[in-house]
Parts: C-alpha cells; structure tokens; sequence
C-alpha cells in the first residue's frame, strides 16, 4: 500500500453533482478494497491494484484468465454456491467466506461480496467481487472464544472450589472429608483419581488416609521418599504433565493407574504441614493449580479442625474412660465398705454380746450401787429414828447412877454402867453412821465460809488442848504467818480437823506430842493450804495406811475395844476432805507417830459448779428477766395478760368459767394458759400466791389452777390463806405440781383441792377433764384415767397378839454373842421367871439345844462361827428339834427382811434395840403354842 | 484377768466420782464411750492406765473440772445435718401446720430434748420464724431442755461463735443474729425476737417422776427431737428413752433422731420412717 496520498484533484465533479472520469480511476486505483470484475465464463475482465496485491498476480497476465485460476473457494467454485454463479442467477447481493486459496497455494479466510455489472444497454454482463483477507478478524474471534472458554473453566473451579468449601464445613472428620474433598475433585478438575496423605508426626511418616479410585495397596511414605515424600520435605507442590511412558518407572500412590498427568501438594495450615493431596489426571493438571492449591489449603484447614475436633473427642472419650474407671474404682470400694459394712455389722453383733455381758455385769453393779444407797438411806432414817430414844435413855440412865431417884445398888450400878457405856458407843457410831450416809447419798452440801483461819484454829484447839492435857500430851498449834484464811465450809473443816487431833490423842501414849501445822502451798497454779495432823503415837503399819480411810475396815478388832471409836472417823474425814475438793494422805512410821495431812484450795468456789439454787436463780433470772417482756414469751395477746397481771377485769365473754392460773413457771403459764383458752374458759394469772390471793378475792374465779413451789408465797401457804376466808374456801382447786407429793401430805390438803395433776405426766384431755370435773361440768366423754394416782396404800402393821403374859417353867436358849446383849436378854428374862440357857454362837446352840431342847429359842442372827440363820436350818433339819419355835433377834429391819427370816425357818423376830415389853410378849406368845 | 478388773473398777470409781463432783448421771451412758473419754482424760494426765489415773484424780482435785467437761463434750453448731433440717422445713412443718388446722389446735409444741447449747432449739425457731404466714394463725412452743444447767445458761444467753453460723445464709444470719460487738465480730448474737421463741428449762431425761418437763405441763408433743445423745446411751436406756418419747409425741407427731442413730427393734412398728435419708419418724396415728 502506498503512503503517499496524492492531492485531490481539484476537477472531482465534471458537472454537479456528476463524479468526474479522473475521480473515479483515481478511487478505482487507490481503494484498499480488492476488486475484480468477471465475466458470464468467469473470466477476469478487469482487477484493480489492491486485488493485484491480495492475489500476488500481476493485473496483466490476470485479465483473460479465470476468476478460479487466480483464487478459488474450495468447496464454492463450480457450484451452486458460487457467488459470481449466483449473480448472474440472478442475485443483487452475494455475501459469503469461505476459505479462499490463491493460485500460489496461499489460503485464507475470506470475506467476498458480490454484485452484478451492468453495460450501457443495462445489460448484466458481469459480476463484480470484492475479496477481503480476513484472516486477522479470525484470529481475534478465536482469541475470543479461548478467553471465554477459559472463563467458564474458572467459573467451573470457583464452583467446585464452593461445593469442596461447603462438604469441608459439612464434615468434621479426617477421613470422610478428605474422600468427599477427592470425589469431588474429578467433577471440577481433570483429576481421576487422588489420594490424601496425613502428616504422622511422631513417625515422621505420611500415612495414606484416603484414595479415590484407587486400586490397589497404597503406601505410606517416609519424608522425602517418593514424590510426597518430596513435596512433604519441600512444602512446595509439584505438577508433572504429559509423563512420559518411561516415567511411570516414578512412585506415586496412583504409581500403577498410569495417569499421563501427576499433581502433588502439600497440605498446610498456616506454617504448618499437615499431609499431602495427590492427584492423578488424563488431561494436564498444571492448568489447575491455583484451584488445587486452592483446595489443598481448605483441606489443610479442615483436616485441622478435624484433628484438633478429634483430639477434643479422643479427650473427651478419655474422660469418659476416666470417669468409667472412677465410677468402677467406686463401685469396687462400695463394695468393699459394704463388705466392711458387714464386717462391722459382725464385729457389732460380737460386741453387742459382749456388751450384753458388760450390761449384766454392770447392771450387777448398779443393783450392789443401788443396794448400797438403800442401804444408806436406810441407815440415816433409822440411825435419826435411834437417836432419839438413845438421848433418852442415855439421859435417864445418868440421873438412876447420879442417885436421882433414889440409891442405887451394887449390882444396879454395874447394870447402869453398863448401858450407859454402849449406849455412849452407840451414839457415836449412829452419829458417825448418819455423817456417812449423808455424804454418801449426797445430802452434804458444801457452804462457802470465809473463814479467818487464826480464830477458827485456837477455838478449835481449845477443846483439844484439854483433852490433850488430860491424857498427859502436849498440844501444839503452828499456823504460817502468810496464811491467815480461807473460803470453805467452815464447820466441816472443824469436824475433820476435831476427828483427826482426838484421833491423835487416842492413839498417842502418856507424855508424847500433838501438833497441827498449818502451811500454804502453791501447786500448778492454785493456793492450796495444808493441815497437818502430828502426833507421836503408835503409827500405822505401812499396809494398812489404805485401809484405814475404809468405813468399818479396823486394822485390828481389839482396837475398838481398846481405843473405843466407831471405826468410820477417817473414812468420814476422807469424804468430807473429798467434799470440801481437797485430798487426804497419811504418813506414819510404826512405833514412832503418824502425820495425816489434809490438803484443801485455799478458795473453794469456781472450782466446783455453782450450788444448784444459785444455778436455778440465776437461770430463772435469764428466762424471766422481768414481767415486762412477758409479752414475747407468751403467745396470747399482751395486752389482756398485762391487764390481768394487774388484777384488772379479765377479757373474754363473761359467760366463760372462769379459771385464775396461780403459777411462777411463765412456760407453764403460757402453756396452760393457751390451751384452755382454746378449750373455752376466761384465764386470769399471777406468778406467786400473795398476788393470786388478792387476785382470788377481786376476782372470785371459778377455779384455780395452783403450783405447790412458789416464791413469796407457795401452794401450802396460799391454801391455808384460803381457808381463813370464808367466801373463798370453797373455791375448787386444782394442783399442779412439779414434783410428787407424798401421800400423808395429799391426805391433808383441805376439801377444795379437786385434784392432784402431775406436770410432765399429763396431756391435755386429763387436764380439761379434771378442770371439767372440779367445775362441775357435765364430762363429755368418759375421764380419762388419772396418771398421777398414788395407789399405794400405807403399810399393813404387823400385830402381835395381846395375849395374857404366862410365864412357865419352860427354859429358853438365847443365842448372842455379844455379852451386853446377852446379860440385858437374860436379865429381863430372868426377872420374868423364865430359864436361860447361853450359847456364844450357832453351833454352840445347836449342841445345847441338841441336849436338852428348850421350849424357844431365841436367835441372833449375825453371829461368828455359824450364823443365826444357819443353825436355824441345822435345827430345822433335825426331827427331833424341828417343833421348837424359833424367834429370830435382828439389828435388820428393812423391809423384806422379815419374810427372810420368816422364809428361812424362823417362827417370828424381833428387831434391835430389843424392847422388854415386844421379848416379853413374843416369847410368851410361842411358850404358850 | 485380775488387771482387767481391776480397771474396769478404777473406771467405775473414775465415774462414779465424776458423778459425785457433778450430779451427772454419766453410769447410764454407753461403757465404750465412757472409757473412750476416760481414756483421753487419762492420756492427758500422763497415767499408764485407769487406776493411775484414779489415784492421779484423787490426788489432784482440780482434775475433775477437766474430766467431767471431758465427759459432757459438745460438739454443735446451726443447721448441723442440713439434709435433716432441708426434710423438716419442706415436708414435716407443712404437715405439722395442717395437721394443727385439721384438729383445730393453735399451737405447735417442739421439744428438743437435749439441746445443749441451743443451736439446734435456735435452728428449728428459724424454721418457724421462716413460716411467716402460717406462724400468724398457728403459734409455736419451742421447749428446750438438757440436763445440763451450764449449757443451758450459755444457750439462753444465745452467743455463739462465727464458725457455728456456717450454715446460715447471710440473709438469713443477718436476721436472725446480730454481730456481737464486745468480740470484734468473732461472736453472734441471737436476736430478742428469736430467743423469745425458744424456752430453756433442766430437765433430766431420765427422771424417774416426770415423763416431759413439768414446765412444759403437757406429755403431748408435736416434734420431738433427739439428737446425738442414744449414741451414748446403754441400749436399755436407749430403749426407755425412746418409750419415753414416744408416750410424749402426739399420734401422727414426728422424732428426729441423730444421723447415725436409729431406733430399737422394738420400736419399728411403732414410726414410719418418712425419709430414707434422713432419721425422722412418725408416729403411727
């Protein structure tokens, strides 16, 4: 093509409007449009420059020669198809392409037009073509279409890229994801076949986790074998297209499906390396590998969420085995402790035997306690019953020797000597014997004493002293200047220091010493002040200092006789030492003196428990502090309550009987008081017996519930002010009482008390029952039974017969061994007319009796050598002595002693002291049988 | 074996005397507990065995206060047993109210019998207190006894250490107690209102004249409880315990016994046993 534009010619138009010739040639010439012009025979009239250039033939030599020799369409000449063809068939317009080849044997795409010629006569005498090289647009219109290919094969990743995404998301474990990830990869890529390897990081292995389509075994490969074990130690992928047929000698997990195109990748999350994807396809693979890529790292992030998820689970399922284990350990030890349970259960059958036996022991115990006690509250009834007349006799026999009522004999004299001296000794024991079974029943109470030791001590030793002094012993006091007193029980202390000094003296011969040394001591803490008892006397062998502190334990029989004494001054000493919190010791040396040394704190309170009425006053304060906060003690409403303590007009329907509760118990106040509120009645109380006076008489209450124990006033009191006014003494009454009452004093309480009911004992249908019943008030229901009766009826008195004294010629043998006792039987007897035989013990009786049976036999029970009520069998058991009435003579007299003996074979008893007038009388009484 | 009986009288003594400086009845309690306690006392004292730790006493007077506190130990503190306390609250007090409105009664009667130092007394006026509703048309009577006039004088002055509350919700607590200031907090202080619900009285379980305490008048009770006292008890006393308590509960009434207590054969038939968990019975109607 030329460059060089010729200038326009300035003669265009030879006329207007009309182009001139020179125009015409010049565009006919110049166009860029290759142009031909061929005949009806498809000769090539004319071509014009730019077809000489597409057809590289010269215009020349082409006039003449056939369109088809220059350049023909394959396919379109010499047919129908040909545009010159269909021109001169009559077309006014022929477009086509079609590949056109030049006569040189160059082709190319060809754009042709064709349009018919015409002549002068408007002729149609050609066709005329223009041929357009249009190779250049077919190379765009195929760029085009291999872009948009492109672009669809994209969209196609993107969207199996999506669909790998969302089974990733759907799955959370290792290997189903990663065969869902390798199924899906053939449907978006060329892949066939895959595998995916996971990185084993303890072994340093990849561990094939799962293959699609597949076949065959599939190895595990260490870091850097193989083509994963490559990538593995690389973390780089790596594309093999178009593998040659020698290659397939390369392992690979799809080694043996020949695949012509390998991909592996490297698995990774992050900088960490998780396994290997690799693909096997038909068609190169290096096309996809962004997509691979692509996928590999959802697979990296998926296969880690996997691990971490089963790890999680294989966490969670250890746990789980954790607990299994835990639950199965627990059960093992329940089972265990079950069996240690029964095991237990075993031992405590065992045990419960043995405490069976433990209890039977004990309960032998608590019934020898038990008896002890009865034995000692016995004793202090009878020992106060036996003073009494002893005073009297003691009294009366001083006067008959001091001559009083008239001269006394010789023989008088001896007899009154003799009863004076042992009713002296009795004395002393009864007194000794009721100090004791106080102590011992616990009647003893302690005082506290300020006692200014100096004073207390010389008024003490006074007596002492003379008496000291009379037995030719000197008597000294020694008392430490820093002790000057004490806080104790002052006349207790006196008795034990008395009982220890006349101790001394007794036991101390002519000439020796007596001292008490009074010293203070400190010992862990505490002032502790001790009391020394010296003397020089004859001293206590070693192995009796125990035994001495004993009641009734004498070292030797004799001595009684000798020193006099009851024997229980020491024992007594040790109790009170006891009671008072102090301790007694002794220290003696035979031959040469004792020291009896008693140890007190110098400050008895606080180291014993406050006396109970104190504790009971301070406890009554605490509960009821005052009458103000009654209100919050009781449940009622206060302001009826406080109004009544006052004594003003109760609340409530008049009609209601009315009942005035005299009580200082505000517990039992609130209790009565609320149920037979419940029950119907009008309730008005006061907490002591002066105010229920004056409340009685304001009030004139139909009833009145009464306490026995009260302050100020008491039950006894306020029932005795009741009977002195007359207008009240008929109110009924009815007790309460916290504590029984015996039955000499209910028989006396006056004609209004309706009833005795017993706090603690009662429920609430006895109560309205007997308020009911004292009311007058028609009882609903049949009363329920009383449960405070005291059905005992009193004693049945034994009676002996009156019968006339007759006195016979027959003997009677008198067993006793004591012989004051035996002088006193036989005197009276004697003075009676009766025959007397003696016997000193059971078996001495039982020889005499043997040898000439007497008509009774009188029988000391407690006797040496054979007791009264063995040779009471003996005899009983001889034929010939059977008949012989026994009365059995007994310092005994608890109840049930009397059937003992009489169960034992003896006709009758008779009690000690024996009176003259009951031997007389019994013994008359069997003489005549 | 001579030695063996030998301490085995030496106890008895040990007791005895402790019974003699006290006015306890400790020979009813159980042998084995007795000795157990004994047997600190005398470890304390150094003593090899029993008999030296008699002569040790009888040397030593001022060891009886340690010996008989040794033997009365106490061991308390509120709500003790929750699980028990959480039963009475949900299923025995609601009965008890409406067992009291059935019968037309207007008051609920509460023994504890051997309350100690009245935590547990204190602990059921909590509950009662807590029944605000229904304590408005049913009063409660709430009699608490113990033999021992000591505990009984601390329980009715109503101080009580930090550490018993641990049960108590502060709420609760807040309520209930006030923070004793004379002890820098270290003490708490039952409120007047609940004190006044609680009334302390000696009473001897054993007496021999009164089946419930006299103050109390009536042997007719709606909850009795009795906790942590059979377990040292003799079986025979055990026995005339529970004969005693169950003569004084109302028919349908409720026992509470210890956690590790239970009652005698004798008395199955004669309670139901409303909880498996828990020691409370009922009377049978």
């Amino acid at each position: 093509m030329s460059s060089e534009t010729p200038p326009v010619p300035t003669e265009i138009f030879d006329r207007p409007g009309e182009i001139s010739y020179a125009a015409l040639r010049q565009m006919y010439q110049q166009t860029l449009s290759p142009m031909r012009l061929v005949d009806r025979d498809l000769t090539i009239i004319i071509q014009n420059p730019a077809m000489e250039r597409l057809t590289k033939y010269p215009t020349l030599q082409a006039i003449g020669r056939k369109c088809y020799e220059i350049a023909q369409a394959v396919g379109y000449c010499h047919t129908d198809r040909c545009p010159n063809a269909q021109i001169f068939a009559g077309q006014q317009q022929v477009e086509q392409t079609y590949d056109c080849h030049l006569w040189n044997g160059d082709h190319f795409p060809a754009w042709v037009l064709a349009t018919p010629f015409y002549n002068d006569a408007q002729e149609m005498v050609g066709s005329l073509q223009v041929i357009r090289d249009e190779t250049h647009m077919v190379a765009i219109t195929s760029a085009l279409e291999m872009k948009n290919e492109e672009l669809a094969r994209h969209l196609q990743q993107m969207q199996g890229y999506n669909e790998i995404i969302q089974v990733l998301n759907r799955e959370t474990r290792l290997q189903p994801l990663a065969t869902a990830t390798l199924r899906l990869l053939p449907r978006f890529s060329p892949a066939v076949m895959g595998l995916v390897y996971l990185f084993d990081e303890t072994n340093d292995r990849l561990v094939p986790i799962a293959t699609h389509a597949v076949s065959g075994p599939t190895p595990e490969f260490i870091l850097g074998d193989g083509l994963p074990g490559e990538v593995a130690l690389n973390e780089q992928p790596i594309f093999i297209d178009d593998v040659p047929s020698s290659y397939f000698s390369l392992r690979s997990g799809t080694g043996e499906t020949k695949p012509s195109h390998l991909a592996c990748l490297p698995i990774q999350v992050a900088d960490r390396f998780v396994g290997v994807l690799e693909v096997a396809g038909l068609k190169p693979l290096s096309e996809f590998r962004i997509f691979l890529e692509d996928v590999a790292r959802q697979l990296g992030i998926a296969m880690r969420n996997a691990l971490i998820f089963r790890k999680t689970e294989e966490q969670a399922a250890e746990l789980q085995a954790q607990n299994e284990r835990l639950e199965s350990q627990n059960e093992e030890l329940r089972a265990q402790s079950e069996e240690l349970i029964a095991q237990s259960e075993e031992i405590q059958s065992q045990s419960e035997e043995l405490i069976a036996q433990r209890d039977a022991l004990e309960r032998k115990t608590m019934e020898a306690d038990e008896a002890n006690r009865m034995k000692s509250v016995f004793l202090s009834n009878m020992s106060h019953e036996l003073r009494t007349p002893l005073n009297a006799i003691l009294g009366l026999t001083r006067l008959m020797m001091d001559g009083v009522a008239g001269a006394v004999n010789d023989q008088q004299g001896q007899y009154l000597e003799v009863v004076l001296r042992n009713g002296n000794n009795l004395l002393e024991l009864i007194n000794d014997i009721l100090d004791l079974s106080r102590i011992e029943t616990g009647r003893e109470e302690v005082r506290f004493d300020q006692i200014h030791l100096r004073g207390f001590l010389e008024s003490l030793s006074a007596n002492i002293r003379s008496l000291a002094e009379r037995q030719k012993l000197t008597f000294n006091l020694q008392l430490a200047p820093e002790v000057s007193s004490m806080v104790n029980d002052e006349r207790k202390l006196g008795q034990i220091l008395t009982n220890l000094m006349t101790n001394a003296i007794k036991f101390t011969p002519k000439g020796g010493a007596i001292t008490l040394e009074v010293t203070g001591e400190e010992r862990e803490g505490r002032e502790l002040l001790c009391f020394a008892v010296n003397d020089t006397g004859i001293g206590i062998a070693p192995e009796h200092t125990e035994i001495i502190f004993e009641p009734f334990r004498q070292i030797d029989g004799s001595a009684s006789r000798k020193y006099g004494g009851s024997g229980l001054g020491l024992s007594i000493c040790k109790k009170l030492v006891a009671l008072l919190g102090g301790e007694i010791t002794v220290r003696s040396t035979l031959g040469q003196g004792s020291s009896f040394t008693v140890i007190l704190p110098r400050d008895r309170r606080g180291k014993n428990r406050l006396p109970d009425q104190e504790w009971q006053e301070r406890l009554h304060g605490m509960l009821h502090p005052d009458t103000k906060r009654l209100s919050s003690l009781i449940s009622f409403p206060a302001s009826d309550l406080a109004r009544e303590t006052k004594g003003g007009e109760q609340e409530g329907d008049a009609s209601l009987p009315h009942i005035l509760l005299v009580d200082d118990d505000m517990i039992s106040v609130r209790e009565l008081g609320v149920h037979l509120r419940e029950a119907g009645y009008r309730i008005s109380f006061c907490l002591d017996g002066k105010t229920g006076l004056r409340l009685l008489e304001k009030q004139r209450p139909d009833l009145v519930l009464l306490d026995l124990v009260m302050p100020v006033m008491d039950g006894y009191a306020f029932l005795r002010e009741m009977r002195r006014l007359p207008s009240l003494s008929r109110t009924p009454v009815v007790i309460l009482s916290a504590m029984d009452i015996d039955p000499n004093t209910s028989r006396q309480l006056p004609p209004n008390v309706r009833g005795v009911l017993a706090k603690g004992n009662i429920v609430r249908a006895d109560l309205i029952a007997k308020v009911r019943q004292a009311l007058g008030q028609p009882s609903p229901q049949p009363a329920p039974a009383q449960t405070t009766s005291n059905g005992s009826g009193s004693a049945t008195t034994s009676s002996s017969d009156d019968s006339d004294r007759q006195t016979g010629g027959r003997h009677i043998l008198i067993a006793e061994d004591n012989p004051d006792n035996m002088f006193f039987l036989e005197e009276i007897l004697k003075a009676n007319g009766y025959d007397i035989r003696q016997a000193g013990n059971g078996k001495e009786a039982l020889r005499i009796a043997a040898d000439d049976p007497p008509g009774l036999i009188l029988m000391d029970i407690q006797m040496p050598d054979m007791s009264g009520l063995e040779a009471v069998q003996a005899i009983r058991a001889n034929p010939s002595l059977r008949a012989i009435p026994i009365v059995a003579i007994t310092a005994r007299a608890m109840k049930g002693d009397r059937q003992n003996m009489l169960d034992s074979g003896c006709d009758d008893y008779i009690s000690k002291p024996v009176e003259p007038d009951v031997l007389l009388q019994t013994v008359t009484k069997w003489l005549k049988k | 074996m001579p030695d063996e009986i030998k301490q085995k009288e030496a106890l008895i003594r040990v007791i005895t005397l402790a019974q003699q400086w006290s006015g306890c009845n400790f020979l009813r309690y159980n042998p084995g507990t007795l000795e157990r306690r004994v047997g600190r006392r005398m470890i304390d004292a150094r003593c090899q065995n029993i008999s030296e730790y008699l002569d040790f006493l009888e040397r030593h007077p001022s060891e009886y206060h340690r010996l008989v506190a040794g033997l009365t130990i106490k061991v308390s503190c509120f709500f003790r047993d929750p699980p028990m306390f959480s039963i009475l609250e949900k299923v025995v007090l609601p009965r008890l109210f409406a067992q009291a409105k059935d019968s037309g009664r207007r008051q609920i009667r509460v023994w504890s019998t051997a309350c100690a130092g009245g935590e547990e007394a204190y602990s059921l006026a909590i509950l009662f207190a807590e029944q605000t509703k229904l304590i408005s048309q049913v009063s409660t009577s709430i009699l608490a006894t113990d033999l021992d006039p000591d505990a009984l004088a601390s329980a009715a002055t109503g101080l009580y250490p930090d550490d018993s509350l641990r049960e108590i919700a502060k709420m609760q607590r807040d309520r209930f107690f006030v923070s004793s200031p004379a002890t820098d907090g270290e003490f708490w202080q039952i409120r007047p209102a609940l004190r006044a619900m609680v009334d302390f009285v000696v009473f001897d379980l054993t007496s021999t004249t009164r089946t419930s305490p006299p103050s109390g008048i009536f042997a007719e009770y709606d909850l009795i409880l009795c906790r942590n006292m059979l377990i040292y008890c003799q079986p025979s006393l055990k026995l005339e315990i529970i004969r005693r308590l169950h003569t004084c509960l109302r028919p349908g009434g409720y026992l509470v016994l210890g956690r590790s207590e239970s009652l005698p054969e004798e008395y199955k038939n004669h309670f139901v046993h409303i909880d498996q968990r828990v020691k409370i019975y009922a009377k049978e109607e």
